[in-house]
C-alpha cells in the first residue's frame, strides 16, 4: 500500500490513464468484468469526481478564457476526469446508480456557466459528454425516462433564463413588444 | 528478433534504475510495439519490473510505473488482464489520496 501523500499531478494522469483503459479495454471478457471491474468501477469514478472537484488549483488556469490557447486542452486534470468518468459510464450504466446525482452535479458545475467569464470550450464539450452519458445510468427500461427528464429540465431553465432578460430602454419602445412577440413565437 | 529480445535490453539498459526509467521513458514507450509483449521468457520479468516501479519511493518511478503499465495494457489485452489486479491496487490508492488529505 502506498502511504498518503500529495502526488504530482503528471503521477495522477498517468493512474487516471492507466485505470481508464482496465476498465473499459476488456469488456468483452465477462469474466474479468465480474471479477474485477465491476466491483471496483465505482471506487474508481469516486475517486476520479473527487479529483475533478477538490482540484482548485487547475481552475485557476481555466477562468482567464484566452482566445489563444495557452495550453493543451487535454493537459486538464479536470477534462481528463470527465472524459474517463464518460467512458466507465457508458461501459458500467447501471453500476453508477449510487452515485449518479454528484456526478449530475460535476457535469451542471460546468454546463451552468460561470459569471466571471465564458466557460473554457474544451471543458464545458467534455462537461456535455459527460451529461449526455449520464441518462445510460437508468438502464434499458429507465434510461429514456432520465433523459427526457434531463431534456425538460434543461428546456425549463432555458426558458427561465430567457423570460428574466430585461430590457434597459424605456418599455413603450420597441424593444419590450420585441421581447413579447418573439416569446408570443417561441411558444 | 526472436520474442522479448526488445524487453530484455530495455531491462538492462534503460529500465536498470528508476531513476535511468524515468529519463529514457520516452524511449522506452515509443519502441515497445505488440510484437515486443508477446509471451515471451522476458515477460515476466517486465511485469515485475513495472510492479516494481510502482513501488518506488520515488514519485517519478511511480509515474514511469504507470506509464509503462498503460503502454502495456494499450498493446497486449492478455497482459492487462493478468495484471490488472495488482496494477489496480496501485492505481486506485493514489487517485484516492488528495482526498484523504483533504479530511485530515
Amino acid at each position: 500500500m502506498i502511504p498518503k501523500r500529495d502526488e504530482p499531478l503528471p503521477t495522477l494522469k498517468a493512474a487516471l490513464r492507466l485505470l481508464g483503459v482496465i476498465f473499459t479495454a476488456a469488456t468483452d471478457i465477462s469474466e474479468f468484468q465480474r471479477q474485477v471491474s465491476v466491483p471496483n468501477v465505482v471506487k474508481f469514478t469516486t475517486a476520479t469526481l473527487q479529483l475533478a472537484e477538490n482540484h482548485s488549483d487547475i481552475e485557476l488556469k481555466v477562468r482567464p478564457c484566452h482566445p489563444f490557447r495557452l495550453f493543451d486542452p487535454h493537459d486538464l486534470l479536470e477534462i481528463l476526469c470527465m472524459e474517463t468518468i464518460t467512458r466507465s459510464v457508458t461501459s458500467y450504466p447501471t453500476t453508477h446508480r449510487t452515485c449518479s446525482n454528484a456526478l449530475t452535479t460535476l457535469a451542471l458545475k460546468y454546463l451552468n456557466g460561470t459569471p466571471s467569464g465564458r466557460t473554457n470550450q474544451d471543458l464545458m464539450n467534455a462537461a456535455s459528454k459527460l451529461f449526455a452519458a449520464l441518462s445510460m445510468i437508468g438502464g434499458k427500461v429507465g434510461a429514456v425516462n432520465l433523459w427526457r427528464k434531463s431534456l425538460e429540465e434543461t428546456l425549463a431553465f432555458g426558458w427561465e433564463a430567457f423570460l428574466s432578460l430585461r430590457t434597459t430602454f424605456p418599455t413603450e419602445g420597441a424593444p419590450s413588444t420585441f421581447f413579447l412577440r418573439g416569446i408570443a413565437q417561441m411558444q | 528478433m526472436e520474442p522479448g529480445a526488445h524487453l530484455k535490453s530495455l531491462l538492462q539498459l534503460q529500465l536498470s534504475s528508476d531513476a535511468s526509467a524515468v529519463r529514457y521513458l520516452p524511449h522506452c514507450l515509443s519502441s515497445l510495439t505488440a510484437e515486443s509483449v508477446l509471451p515471451s521468457s522476458q515477460l515476466t520479468k517486465w511485469t515485475t519490473r513495472i510492479h516494481a516501479l510502482l513501488h518506488s519511493k520515488e514519485s517519478g518511478g511511480r509515474w514511469a510505473g504507470l506509464c509503462l503499465a498503460y503502454k502495456t495494457s494499450l498493446l497486449s489485452q492478455n497482459v492487462m488482464i493478468d495484471c490488472a489486479q495488482s496494477w489496480m491496487g496501485v492505481a486506485l490508492p493514489l487517485l484516492s489520496v488528495r482526498e484523504m488529505d483533504l479530511a485530515t
